[in-house]
C-alpha cells in the first residue's frame, strides 16, 4: 500500500482510541466493572454511570464527531471549488446566516429546537442569496459568487448586530453573544436526532462524489472541453456543505479554525487529490474536534469555550505540520 | 510680553482654585465619601440624579429618592413592579445600555448634577464630561454586609439615612428568623442546592460570590461551592459561569432551582431525570420581584435566603406564610401594598418572563 493509502485506516484507529479516551474521561467516573454492566445491558438506566455514559457524554462525542467531519469536509470541498486556500464553509456566507436566524428567534423568546430550526433555515437562505446574486454575473462566476457571499454575510452579520443592539442587556444580549460563541455542552440524543440527516447524507454524498471533486482544479473552461458539466457538481457540492455547516451551527454555534485548517492539514498528509484528502480530513477533523470538546469539559470545573481551544492547540499543531511539509525552506 | 503671559498663565492656575472654593461653600455644595473612598463634591440641594447600576439601583426606591431621579438603565425600566409602581421611571432617558455603552449627549442633556455608577461607566463618564461621580464598589464576592454599605452609601448621597436603616434592620429581622428556626439543623441536615440558569439550566454562580452567601444563610450548601465563577465571561453577566451536565449529575443536589422554562419538563429529560431533586419533585422556579432574585440586590439579599429555608426546609416554617412576610417586607422597605396575585406572581417568577417581554 502506499503512503497515503495507510493515512487513512491508521486516523481511523487514532479517532476509534480518541472516543474510547473520551468516553471515559468525564466527572462522574466510571470503573471496568460499571463498563461491564453497560455493555451487558445489567446496569439499571437511572444509575449516574449509565446517565453519564449513555445520555451526556455519547451524543455529545457524536456531536462532536459528526461536527467535526461535517465542517472539514466541507471547508475541503469549498476550497477545491473555489481554488482558494482562503476559503471556510462560511465563505457563502451560512454563519451570517445561521447566526442572525437564531438571534431573531432567540429576540422572538422561541424555545431551543425552534432556535435551531431558525438558524438552519437562514443558513440556507444566506446561501441561495449569496448564490441567486452570483448568478447575475455571467462573466467570472466563482469571484461573483465568493463576492456574492461576502456581500450577504456582511448584510447577515449587520443584521445580527442590530439585534444585538436593541436586544434587552440583562437577558437576550446575553443570550445572542453565548450562543454565537459555540459550544456543545447542551447536545443530548434529540438534538443529534433532528439535526442528523441534513449532515450525514450530504456527507455521504460528497464521499460518493469525491473523485469527481478534483475536476474543479482543471478549472471551468477545462473541464467544460473535457464534456464535464461542472455547473451541475458545483450546485451539488454546494447544496451539500451548506446543509452540513449551517445543521452544525444550528446544534453548536459557530465553530471557527476547523473548517478553513483541516482541510490543509489532511492535504498535508496526503496531497491534494480529493480521492484522499476528503476522507483524511473528514476524519481528521472528527478525532480533532472530539479531543478538543473532551479538553473542553473536563480541564477545569468549568466549560471552556471550545473556539478558544480548537484555536489554541490547532495552530502550533498546524504550525508544526507546515514546518515538517516543507522542511528547509525559509532557511538562508 | 512675557509678563503678560505669565500673568495670564497664573490666571489660569488660579482659575480652578476659584470654582473649587465656591463648590465648597457650605450653601450650595457638599462632599460625600463614595463606595471607593473618593471624596465627592455634590451641589446642594441634590436635586437630578443619574443612575447607573441596573437592578442594585433598587435602593433608590426604598429610599423613596425616585424623584430625584433623571436618568437610569434600560435595565431598570423593563422591571414591570417598578413600572406599576413608580410609572414616572419609565419616562426618564437611559442612556446606558450596558457596562460602557453610554450616549454621553443624552446624560448631559438629562442636566445630571451626580452620577451614581460601578468603576468603567463613572471612568468614562469623568473623562468625557464634568459631571461628577459617586462610584459604588461593583464585585460580587461580597454577601449581605456589601448590601448594607451599598444602601449607607446611597443614604448619604439622598439624605435618606433613616429608611435605609429601616431596610438593615427588616433584613436583619429576617436573617434572625431563618436561624432562630434553623438552629437544631445538623451540618449532616443541610440540603445541597443548585441554581442551574439560562434555558440550558449549565449556568451558575460558584462559591466565591455572593449569592453562594445567600445560599448559606438559608441553611443550605451550594452545589456549586467548588468551582469560582467570579469575572465576565462573553455572553455571561459577571459572576456566573458554565458548567457541563455531567458535573449537575456527579453533584447529585437536593433541590433545583431554574430560572427559565417549566420545572416539570426535567421529568422528561432523560439527562436530568435520575437526579436526586427531579426524583423528589424538588426543582423551583426562583422567584422575581423588582427584579430576579439571582442578583446582588437589596430586595434578593434578604428575601432570596427566607424563600429558600422556607422551600428546603418547610416543617420548621409551619406556622408562617410567606405571602404574608412578602407583603410585610414589600410595605415596609418599598411602601408598596402589593395585592395577593402579585405576591404570587412573584413567587412564580413570573416577573421574571413579563420583564422579557417588556422588552421593545
Amino acid at each position: 500500500m502506499n503512503r497515503r493509502g495507510r493515512v487513512q485506516p491508521l486516523l481511523l484507529l487514532l479517532s476509534l482510541a480518541v472516543v474510547l479516551i473520551a468516553l471515559s474521561i468525564g466527572k462522574i467516573p466510571v470503573s471496568p466493572e460499571h463498563w461491564k454492566e453497560i455493555l451487558l445491558g445489567r446496569m439499571d438506566t437511572s444509575a449516574p454511570q449509565w446517565v453519564a455514559l449513555v445520555q451526556i457524554r455519547l451524543p455529545r462525542i457524536l456531536a462532536a464527531l459528526l461536527i467535526g467531519a461535517g465542517l472539514s469536509a466541507s471547508g475541503t470541498v469549498f476550497q477545491g471549488l473555489f481554488q482558494n486556500p482562503l476559503v471556510s464553509p462560511h465563505i457563502l456566507g451560512v454563519a451570517s446566516g445561521s447566526a442572525f436566524g437564531a438571534a431573531t428567534f432567540i429576540l422572538l423568546g422561541a424555545s431551543v429546537p425552534l432556535i435551531r430550526i431558525g438558524a438552519f433555515l437562514f443558513g440556507l437562505l444566506s446561501v441561495v442569496m449569496a448564490y441567486g446574486l452570483g448568478r447575475f454575473h455571467r462573466r467570472s462566476p466563482l469571484l461573483m459568487l465568493v463576492l456574492s457571499g461576502v456581500i450577504i454575510g456582511s448584510l447577515f452579520s449587520a443584521l445580527t448586530s442590530f439585534l444585538k443592539y436593541i436586544a434587552d442587556p440583562m437577558e437576550r444580549m446575553p443570550t445572542i453573544v453565548f450562543w454565537l460563541l459555540g459550544s456543545l455542552n447542551n447536545i443530548g440524543w434529540q438534538d443529534l436526532a433532528y439535526s442528523a440527516p441534513s449532515m450525514v447524507l450530504p456527507l455521504f454524498l460528497l464521499w460518493l462524489y469525491r473523485w469527481r471533486l478534483n475536476l474543479f482544479s482543471l478549472g471551468e473552461e477545462d473541464a467544460k472541453s473535457l464534456g464535464e458539466n461542472t455547473e451541475l457538481l458545483k450546485a451539488l457540492v454546494i447544496c451539500c456543505a451548506t446543509s452540513i455547516t449551517a445543521s452544525a451551527v444550528a446544534i453548536s454555534g459557530v465553530i471557527g479554525w476547523i473548517g478553513l485548517v483541516i482541510p490543509h492539514m489532511a492535504r498535508l498528509l496526503v496531497g491534494s487529490d480529493n480521492r484522499y484528502a476528503l476522507g483524511v480530513s473528514m476524519t481528521l477533523g472528527a478525532l480533532y474536534l472530539c479531543l478538543v470538546d473532551t479538553l473542553a469539559r473536563s480541564l477545569s470545573g468549568m466549560e471552556i469555550p471550545i473556539g478558544i481551544l480548537t484555536a489554541v492547540i490547532g495552530a502550533p499543531t498546524f504550525a508544526l505540520l507546515l514546518r515538517r511539509a516543507f522542511p528547509g525552506e525559509g532557511e538562508p | 510680553m512675557v509678563n503678560k503671559s505669565l500673568l495670564l498663565f497664573l490666571l489660569f492656575l488660579t482659575l480652578p482654585a476659584c470654582t473649587l472654593s465656591k463648590r465648597k461653600d457650605p450653601n450650595t455644595a457638599r462632599e460625600i465619601v463614595d463606595m471607593l473612598g473618593n471624596r465627592v463634591t455634590v451641589p446642594k440641594p441634590l436635586e437630578r440624579v443619574a443612575l447607573f447600576s441596573g437592578p442594585t439601583g433598587q435602593i433608590a426606591l426604598i429610599l423613596r429618592a425616585d424623584k430625584h431621579l433623571c436618568a437610569v438603565t434600560k435595565t431598570f425600566k423593563l422591571s414591570p413592579l417598578v413600572r406599576e409602581y413608580f410609572p414616572h421611571i419609565t419616562a426618564l432617558p437611559s442612556p446606558r445600555t450596558v457596562n460602557g455603552m453610554i450616549n454621553i449627549e443624552e446624560l448631559v442633556a438629562s442636566r445630571a448634577q451626580l452620577l451614581i455608577a460601578g468603576k468603567v461607566d463613572g471612568e468614562l463618564v469623568q473623562r468625557k464630561t464634568s459631571i461628577p461621580v459617586a462610584f459604588f464598589e461593583d464585585s460580587l464576592d461580597e454577601g449581605p454586609e456589601a448590601i448594607i454599605q451599598e444602601i449607607r452609601f446611597y443614604a448619604r448621597i439622598f439624605r435618606a439615612e433613616p429608611r435605609a436603616e429601616a431596610y438593615i434592620r427588616c433584613m436583619k429581622t429576617v436573617e434572625t428568623l431563618i436561624s432562630s428556626r434553623l438552629k437544631s439543623l445538623e451540618e449532616s441536615q443541610r440540603l445541597r442546592v443548585y441554581n442551574g440558569f439560562s434555558p440550558s439550566h449549565l449556568v451558575t454562580l460558584g462559591g466565591d460570590t455572593f449569592f453562594s452567601k445567600n445560599i448559606e444563610r438559608a441553611g443550605c450548601i451550594n452545589s456549586a461551592s467548588s468551582i469560582k465563577t467570579l469575572g465576565k465571561r462573553e455572553g455571561l453577566h459577571s459572576g456566573l459561569g458554565e458548567i457541563s451536565m455531567e458535573q449537575v449529575l456527579a453533584w447529585n443536589p437536593d433541590i433545583i432551582v431554574v430560572d427559565t422554562g417549566n420545572p416539570e419538563a426535567l421529568k422528561a429529560d432523560p439527562r436530568w431525570s435520575s437526579l436526586k431533586a427531579v426524583q423528589a419533585g424538588r426543582v423551583y422556579t426562583i422567584p422575581s420581584g423588582f427584579f430576579v432574585w439571582n442578583r446582588p440586590t437589596a430586595e434578593a439579599a434578604a428575601l432570596y435566603p427566607l424563600w429558600l429555608a422556607m422551600t428546603a426546609y418547610p416543617e420548621k416554617f409551619k406556622d408562617l406564610s410567606l405571602p404574608a412576610i412578602l407583603k410585610e417586607f414589600y410595605r415596609t422597605v418599598f411602601s408598596v401594598s402589593l395585592r395577593d396575585e402579585q405576591i404570587g406572581m412573584i413567587l412564580s417568577g413570573a416577573y421574571r418572563e413579563k420583564m422579557m417581554r417588556n422588552v421593545p
